[in-house]
C-alpha cells in the first residue's frame, strides 16, 4: 500500500458547454506515491499540472476512478471535511503569491497554525526560520522582501505544521539560477528533516536529477485542446 | 477563529491605508449630510411647532384663516381689519375658555413688529411652557407692561438695536419700517428683554394696550393730531378695537364647538383658527419639499454604500491570490466571507460612528449660531426615533453591500484552484 495510491483516475473540466466523454483531460490508471519520497512531477504547460495539484489536494474530484492519500479516498469526504484533511495534511508552497502582502513575515509563517488553532513547537520554529535564513526579515511587511526570501518564507509556512504532504508548484521558476540551486537544497533538508512526503512540480526539466521519484504528467494527458490547465 | 479573522481585516486596512481611508471619509460625509438634512428638517417643524405649543385658537375679523395664523404666529403680513374690544370680552368669559389674551397688530419700530397686549401674556402658562418667561434681565418690581409705556423686547429686538433695560424709545404709526411718522413725544421706556426663544416672538416690541391707544391717540380722523398732546403714564384709554385674541381653552375637545360659535357670531364677523390643524395644512403643502429634501439624503446615503459595494468589487480580482492563499492554508469559505464582510462593515460602521461624532459635536459647539442663523431653535435630539430607524435600515443596507462581494470573494476562493496559471 503506498502513501498515495491512484487508480484508473480520469478527470476532464465537464461544463454544460462540453460534454463530459468528449475533452478528457487527465487519465491515470495507477500511480503509487510512498512516505517520505521526494517526487518530480514533470509537466510542461498545458499538460495537467494544476489539476493534477489540485486533485492530490481534494480542491477538485476525480470524475472516476479512486485517489487515497494516506488510506483516505477524498472522493468519500465532504466539501467541508476535505477541506480540513488538505489543511492539516498538505503543506503549499506556489509558484508566487505566496504571502499575505499585508502581514508581516512572520505572520505570514505563523497564520497556519492560527487558523487551525494548533499549536507549534518553538523548535520547529525557530528550526525553519534559521535554516531558511529568515531571522532578518521575521518583521518585514510580505510584499517588500524579495522573491527568493519570499519562497523561503512559504516554505517555513508549509512546513510549519509538519504536513505528511508537501506540494510545490514551480516555487523556483522566479529565481534566478544560484537562487534556485540553493533553494532546492534547503527544501530537500528541511523536508527530510520533517519527513514529508515532496511533491515537486515544474516544467525544468534540469531540476529532476536530485529526485529518486520522476513521473511523466505529459503521459496521462489527454487533451485534445490547449486549454490552459 | 473570528477573533482571527477580525485581526485580518485590520490587518489588510493596513495594505489599502489611502482607499480605506478615502471611502471612510466620503461614507462619513455623506452619512453626516443625511443626518444634518433631519436635523434642520425636524427642527423647522419643531420651531413652528414651538411658536405654537398650547395655542389652542386664534381669532381675528373675517379673514383667511391663513393670514390670521401668519400675521399671528408666524410673525408674516398683518391683519388690516379689526375687531371690537367687547368680542374680546365677550369670549373671555365664555366657560369653554380658560384664558382669552387679546393683541393689537399694525405697528412697528425700525422694522419689528409692535404688538399691543395684556400683561397676562406673559404670565400665560403655555408661554412659560415654552421658556418664554423674562430673562434675567426683567425688571423685577413690577409686572411688565402694567403701565401705559411700558415695552419689553423680543431678545433678537434687543441685540440688532442695541437696547438695554431702562432705556427710553420712540414708537411709531404704521407697520412700514420707513413709516413717514414718528411719536417723538411718546417715549417708553424697556422693562423686560425676553430670553431668546427662536419664534417669530423674538421680533417682537410689546406694549400694553392702552398705549396702542395712546400711540393713535388723536389720530382717530386718519391723520397726525394737529397740536401736541401730552400723555402721562398713568393716563389710561378706552380700548375700543383690537385686531384679535388668542384663546386657550379649558379642554381640547370643545375646539371645534368653540371654533363653530365665534365663526358664525351673531354681532361681528369673525374667523376662529386652530393654529395646529392650519399648520398641519401647510406642511401638508410643503410636504413635496420635504420629501424631496429626504429622497436626496437618501440617494447620497445609497451611493455612499454602493462605494463600498464597489470598491470592495474591485479588489476582489487582485486579492483573488490571498483568498486563494488564504483557502489553502486552512481558511474556510466561511472565514472568507466573514474577512470580507468584517472589512467592509467595518468601513460603513466607522462612518456611521465618525458621522454621529461629527453631528454630536458640531451641533453641541455650533447649535446657539445655527439657531441665530436659521432663526431656530435648534434643539437637537441625536438619536430620536427616525434616526434609530435609518440607523438600523442604513447597517441592514451595509450589511447587504458588504454581504455581496464577500459572498463573491467565497465563491471565487472556492471555484479557483489553488494554483496561479502561469
Amino acid at each position: 500500500m503506498g502513501f498515495i495510491n491512484i487508480h484508473n483516475l480520469q478527470y476532464s473540466y465537464a461544463t454544460k458547454k462540453t460534454p463530459v466523454t468528449s475533452n478528457w483531460c487527465l487519465s491515470i490508471p495507477t500511480l503509487k506515491i510512498s512516505q517520505g519520497e521526494n517526487v518530480f512531477v514533470y509537466g510542461p504547460s498545458g499538460c495537467g499540472k494544476s489539476t493534477f495539484l489540485s486533485l492530490i489536494s481534494g480542491i477538485i474530484q476525480p470524475s472516476s476512478g479512486e485517489l487515497e492519500i494516506m488510506g483516505q479516498d477524498l472522493a468519500k469526504l465532504g466539501s467541508h471535511k476535505r477541506d480540513m484533511f488538505r489543511t492539516k495534511n498538505i503543506g503549499y508552497i506556489f509558484q508566487q503569491f505566496n504571502l499575505i502582502p499585508y502581514l508581516t513575515i512572520k505572520e505570514n509563517i505563523i497564520l497556519p497554525t492560527l487558523l487551525q488553532k494548533k499549536l507549534v513547537s518553538v523548535e520547529n520554529f525557530e528550526y525553519l526560520i534559521s535554516r531558511l535564513n529568515l531571522e532578518a526579515i521575521l518583521d518585514q511587511m510580505a510584499n517588500r522582501v524579495s522573491v527568493g526570501q519570499a519562497q523561503r518564507a512559504a516554505t517555513a509556512r508549509a512546513l510549519i505544521l509538519r504536513p505528511p504532504v508537501v506540494l510545490a508548484d514551480e516555487p523556483t521558476s522566479s529565481l534566478d539560477e544560484g537562487n534556485q540551486e540553493r533553494f532546492m537544497r534547503l527544501l530537500f533538508e528541511v523536508v527530510d528533516q520533517e519527513n514529508s512526503t515532496l511533491i515537486f512540480v515544474s516544467h525544468n526539466k534540469a531540476l529532476a536529477a536530485s529526485f529518486s521519484h520522476k513521473i511523466e504528467l505529459s503521459q496521462y494527458s489527454q487533451a485534445k485542446s490547449s486549454k490552459n490547465v | 477563529m473570528s477573533r482571527l479573522i477580525f485581526h485580518l481585516a485590520l490587518k489588510s486596512w493596513r495594505g489599502r491605508k489611502a482607499t480605506v481611508i478615502l471611502s471612510i471619509i466620503s461614507i462619513t460625509l455623506s452619512v453626516t449630510l443625511f443626518l444634518v438634512i433631519e436635523q434642520i428638517n425636524r427642527n423647522v417643524k419643531d420651531s413652528f411647532a414651538a411658536s405654537i405649543n398650547d395655542l389652542d385658537m386664534v381669532v381675528g375679523s373675517r379673514n383667511s384663516p391663513f393670514s390670521i395664523l401668519s400675521a399671528t404666529v408666524l410673525g408674516m403680513g398683518f391683519l388690516r381689519n379689526q375687531i371690537d374690544y367687547s368680542s374680546y370680552e365677550k369670549y373671555s368669559k365664555n366657560k369653554l375658555v380658560k384664558e382669552a389674551i387679546p393683541f393689537s397688530l399694525g405697528d412697528n419700530h425700525q422694522g419689528f413688529r409692535v404688538i399691543g397686549t395684556l400683561p397676562k401674556y406673559f404670565s400665560n402658562s403655555y408661554r412659560k411652557k415654552s421658556k418664554l418667561y423674562f430673562g434675567v434681565n426683567a425688571l423685577s418690581d413690577r409686572s411688565p407692561l402694567s403701565k401705559t409705556f411700558d415695552v419689553v423686547l423680543g431678545s433678537k429686538v434687543a441685540k440688532q438695536l442695541n437696547y438695554k433695560l431702562n432705556q427710553k424709545i420712540n414708537l411709531s404709526h404704521g407697520s412700514h419700517k420707513d413709516s413717514a411718522y414718528k411719536h417723538q413725544n411718546l417715549q417708553f421706556i424697556v422693562v423686560g428683554i425676553l430670553k431668546p426663544t427662536y419664534t417669530s416672538t423674538d421680533s417682537y416690541l410689546f406694549v400694553s394696550l392702552n398705549a396702542i391707544e395712546a400711540i393713535h391717540h388723536g389720530w382717530e380722523k386718519g391723520a397726525p393730531p394737529v397740536e401736541q398732546m401730552t400723555i402721562n403714564q398713568e393716563q389710561k384709554f378706552f380700548v375700543k378695537k383690537i385686531s384679535g385674541f388668542f384663546l386657550f381653552m379649558q379642554n381640547r375637545i370643545s375646539v371645534l364647538r368653540l371654533k363653530y360659535a365665534i365663526n358664525n357670531d351673531k354681532i361681528e364677523p369673525l374667523t376662529a383658527v386652530l393654529p395646529l390643524q392650519e399648520m398641519s395644512r401647510l406642511w401638508h403643502q410643503l410636504g413635496s419639499i420635504e420629501k424631496a429634501l429626504k429622497v436626496i439624503s437618501v440617494l447620497v446615503l445609497f451611493i455612499a454604500l454602493l462605494s463600498i459595494l464597489i470598491s470592495s468589487f474591485s479588489t476582489l480580482q487582485y486579492r483573488k491570490n490571498e483568498m486563494a492563499l488564504l483557502r489553502a492554508i486552512g481558511t474556510s469559505p466561511q472565514g472568507i466571507f466573514f474577512l470580507f464582510l468584517v472589512e467592509n462593515m467595518l468601513i460603513s460602521t466607522l462612518s456611521l460612528i465618525f458621522a454621529l461624532g461629527f453631528v454630536f459635536f458640531g451641533i453641541t459647539m455650533l447649535s446657539s449660531s445655527i439657531s441665530t442663523l436659521l432663526e431656530l431653535p435648534f434643539v437637537y435630539k441625536l438619536l430620536g426615533q427616525v434616526e434609530l430607524v435609518y440607523i438600523g435600515v442604513y447597517l441592514l443596507v451595509s450589511l447587504v453591500a458588504s454581504g455581496l462581494p464577500a459572498i463573491m470573494a467565497s465563491r471565487q476562493a472556492i471555484l479557483d484552484r489553488l494554483t496561479t496559471r502561469s
